[in-house]
């Protein structure tokens, strides 16, 4: 129940984003691309660069009562009450790390897109990233809908064993998903 | 050449000379068959020269035909005397031609005198030519006839040259002569040399070999004769030839039997005591044969009377003796000594014959008759009949005494021998008790011995086995030690293993603190990789936002961030290697206090080990005891048997000897007893030989 009341809630206001999104590309260098890679279960996530602040370690978190589930609670960032979103929940990922939840990191958000200072609770950061524009699927990414809050999906290189193969990365825009809860 | 031998001296000495001139004559027939040859070819020498004169007038007189008809033609003056000169030059040159055409000639010779009278005819027919044209005053002619090549010139030079020719031969044959007669006298000369050497020899050898023959046999004479001087017969020349030596020779073997046979025969035979031969007298003059018949007879003589004496004497008429008045001189004296031998010998001997005669009667008071003078050996006969007599008569007393004593001795013999035998009965008897008791006790003994030897035998027995068992017994005291000794050692190493368990134990111990540390310090790396990985990441964010301003700090975040990531794996690698080693460790803990407990119970094992091998040492040592004196108490028992075995030896040895001893004391008894039979037999005998005795010698005046 509680997930499909999220399922709805983000869904319901997807006004903005396309007004907002070309504007977010035009602050990128041309055909570029800048990301925070980072791990949710098995799968690759990234979030656009100059959406982070920065990456803190796991610090305990203070649970807040009657808040969503993906609300994972508030913890006290160098003096200030940075809220904490559970991404797994948020995104209804089903799989457990195997890592142990203090391994875990904090992608502190920036302030410029949320009203109170947010940090997103992820398994693991992997890198900072650049791509091309011509690595990035836009097109069948959402597959048609608008609340998955998926930008695209960008195909990453990877050399293995003298093998070239594409790490698929999933785009997210975690705007859309700040103002589903009601923060952006 | 016996028939050389058998010649007469003369002629022998005949017959050489006459070989000896025959040689001579051949020697000098071949020297004057050699003068003929020589002369022969002087001879032909000789006509040769006489050839080369007539040739050489020739040729004289061809030169002054030469040099006439130049003058016949230069002065005409003269030219009467030349024509005449010229003339008498060809009669000369006719003349020398013709003789020396007589001479022995050769083919080539008659070949160029031929050539020699074809170019003569031509001269004196163009010479004449030559005189005519000069007579007739043609000159022109007359030079023509005389110029070189002319017929006339041409002739003369043939002549000339043919006559050269001629005369060169000449020489050559000559020469050819000489040579032939020269090497005939040297082959002449060889001959006669040979021929005069043979002769030489053969005469030397003729006159050797006759005065050989001659002087040898006479040499053989002379010997002979020495020989015969010096009384040696044996020799005979046996010559065997029929000259004046044979002869002599014959009649000198003839003298030599003569002397040898009869002569010296006869007195080999007289000196051989053979009278019997009768000796011839060869005639009037003969002196040998006469002297040796006399000898022959007094010695006859002699002999016979010698003869009739030793019969006489050997047929004990004694009082015969020989007539001296027959013989003279040395045999007149043999037959003197001879009777007085006899007389000498013959007094004596009646003498002696009278004092036997009364010896052989038993009466020895006879003696020797004082009164007649006896020599010599006569007086020890003399002495040794006395002393018969004298000798008997002291003898019988003694005999006469002697038997009485005899007599009396034989009764006591008698009565003792008596004694004897019965005792020498009752030994007998006595022994062969002994003897039969002894042999049962020997019997016994036997037994005895026998047993005993049984129980030593078993005696051996047990000690040779118990030394047997000592020997195991030592044996295993030697193993048991061996044993406990390698259990000891064996103890000492488990407390050894036990030792280094424990110190490995505490090894492992200490490895696992350290391992623990390593582990603190892996995960510190973790963490310090962990935050930097955060803090790269941070960095590159912030580059990232700076814009191009950031780009180079960008790349060094990049490295960081890798760096980091290289960290926590390499961090993570040596944190799960350390899980593995303490894993490890852990086993190696266990496996330590497994083998730790091994070693306890094998020790605890090797105790119980121990304590059994001490006992078994106890126990083998008790056992060896126990044999020990086994073996100590059957020697003994072997000893003690062995010494009564000696003991029943010693007895059985002294039971046999009292066995034989009584045998032999039971023979000895019975031998004695034969004997005694005996002595009385003798004794019994000599008292009938004493009565005997006693009634003869009482017969005996002394």
């Amino acid at each position: 129940m509680t997930k499909a009341a999220t399922e709805t809630d983000v869904q319901a206001p997807p006004s903005g984003v396309p007004d907002q999104t070309p504007k977010k590309k035009d602050q990128h260098q041309a055909g570029k691309l800048q990301v925070v890679e980072f791990l949710l279960g098995k799968e690759h996530y990234a979030v656009d660069l100059f959406d982070v602040r920065e990456v803190v370690e796991y610090t305990s978190i203070t649970q807040l009562p009657n808040t969503p589930t993906y609300m994972k609670g508030i913890i006290d960032l160098r003096g200030e009450i940075t809220t904490i979103i559970d991404l797994k929940e948020r995104l209804n990922i089903m799989e457990k790390s195997d890592q142990p939840i203090e391994s875990s990191r904090i992608i502190v958000l920036d302030e410029k897109i949320t009203k109170a200072k947010t940090g997103i609770l992820v398994d693991d950061v992997l890198a900072v990233s650049t791509f091309e524009r011509g690595d990035i699927d836009s097109t069948s990414a959402s597959g048609g809908r608008e609340d998955a809050a998926i930008l695209g999906i960008i195909k990453k290189k990877i050399k293995e064993k003298e093998q070239e193969r594409h790490e698929l990365i999933i785009w997210i825009d975690i705007r859309h998903l700040l103002r589903d809860i009601g923060e952006g | 050449m016996s028939f050389i031998d058998d010649m007469k001296v003369g002629k022998k000495l005949m017959g050489g000379f006459l070989i000896v001139l025959l040689i001579l004559v051949v020697v000098a027939a071949l020297g004057y068959m050699n003068l003929q040859d020589a002369a022969t070819r002087q001879n032909a020498l000789y006509e040769k020269m006489q050839g080369t004169e007539n040739l050489a007038l020739t040729n004289a007189a061809l030169e002054k035909m030469r040099g006439d008809i130049y003058r016949y033609i230069a002065v005409p003056a003269d030219r009467q005397v030349t024509s005449a000169s010229l003339a008498a030059q060809v009669g000369v040159i006719n003349d020398n031609m013709a003789e020396f055409r007589t001479r022995p000639l050769t083919n080539e010779d008659k070949f160029t005198l031929d050539t020699f009278d074809k170019a003569w005819a031509t001269m004196q027919v163009e010479y004449t030519k030559i005189e005519q044209l000069t007579d007739a005053g043609d000159m022109a002619a007359v030079d023509a006839g005389l110029a070189a090549g002319s017929p006339a010139v041409t002739a003369r030079t043939e002549c000339l040259g043919a006559v050269k020719t001629l005369v060169t031969s000449s020489f050559t044959q000559a020469k050819d002569l000489n040579n032939a007669t020269n090497a005939a006298a040297a082959s002449a000369s060889l001959v006669m040399l040979i021929a005069t050497i043979v002769a030489v020899i053969v005469g030397l050898g003729i006159a050797l070999y006759l005065s050989k023959s001659i002087t040898a046999p006479i040499d053989q004479v002379a010997s002979n004769l020495k020989e015969l001087s010096k009384g040696h017969l044996g020799n005979r020349m046996k010559m065997n030839r029929k000259d004046e030596i044979g002869e002599m020779a014959e009649t000198m073997d003839k003298f030599s039997d003569n002397l040898q046979g009869d002569v010296v025969g006869a007195m080999k035979m007289i000196a051989d005591g053979d009278l019997s031969m009768e000796v011839k007298v060869a005639d009037a003059q003969d002196e040998i044969g006469p002297a040796l018949r006399t000898t022959i007879e007094s010695l006859r003589l002699l002999v016979t009377e010698a003869n009739m004496l030793s019969k006489s004497a050997v047929a004990g008429q004694l009082s015969v003796r020989g007539n001296t008045d027959k013989f003279k001189g040395g045999y007149k004296d043999v037959i003197r000594g001879i009777n007085e031998t006899l007389d000498g010998v013959v007094l004596p001997v009646n003498e002696a014959m009278h004092v036997s005669n009364e010896y052989a009667s038993g009466n020895f008071t006879a003696r020797f008759d004082e009164k007649l003078i006896v020599q010599g050996d006569m007086i020890k006969f003399k002495d040794a009949l006395n002393n018969i007599g004298i000798q008997v008569a002291k003898a019988l007393s003694s005999i006469n005494q002697q038997v009485g004593d005899l007599a009396a001795s034989a009764e006591e013999a008698n009565a003792s021998v008596e004694e004897v035998s019965a005792g020498s009965a009752q030994v007998a008897k006595n022994a062969s008790g002994v003897s039969v008791n002894a042999e049962k006790a020997t019997q016994g003994v036997e037994q005895v011995q026998k047993a005993m030897e049984d129980l030593s035998r078993t005696i051996q027995d047990v000690a040779t086995k118990s030394e047997a068992v000592a020997k195991i017994v030592q044996d295993t005291t030697t193993f048991s030690k061996e044993g406990m000794e390698l259990a000891q050692k064996t103890e000492q190493g488990m407390q050894g293993i036990t030792k280094s368990s424990n110190d490995v134990n505490q090894i492992i111990g200490e490895i696992k603190d350290q391992m623990d540390k390593i582990s603190e310090i892996v995960n510190l790396i973790t963490d310090l990789a962990n935050q930097t990985n955060l803090l790269a990441l941070n960095a590159a964010i912030e580059a990232a936002r700076a814009g191009d301003a950031g780009r180079g700090f960008a790349v060094v975040a990049t490295e960081v961030k890798s760096l980091a990531v290289e960290s926590r794996t390499s961090a993570e690698r040596i944190a799960e290697m350390i899980a593995n080693l303490q894993k490890q460790t852990l086993d190696a803990v266990d496996a330590v206090t497994a083998s730790n407990n091994g070693v306890k119970e094998g020790s605890a094992a090797l105790q119980e080990t121990l304590s059994s091998f001490n006992k078994i040492v106890i126990a083998i040592d008790k056992i060896s005891q126990n044999v020990s004196e086994v073996a100590a108490a059957a020697e003994e028992q072997a000893a003690s048997v062995e010494e009564v075995t000696a003991s029943v030896n010693e007895v059985g040895g002294l039971m046999q000897n009292t066995t034989s001893e009584a045998t032999d004391a039971a023979a000895a008894s019975e031998e004695s007893s034969a004997a005694i039979d005996q002595i009385s037999k003798v004794v019994a005998n000599l008292n009938i030989i004493v009565e005997k005795v006693t009634k003869e010698v009482s017969r005996f005046r002394v």
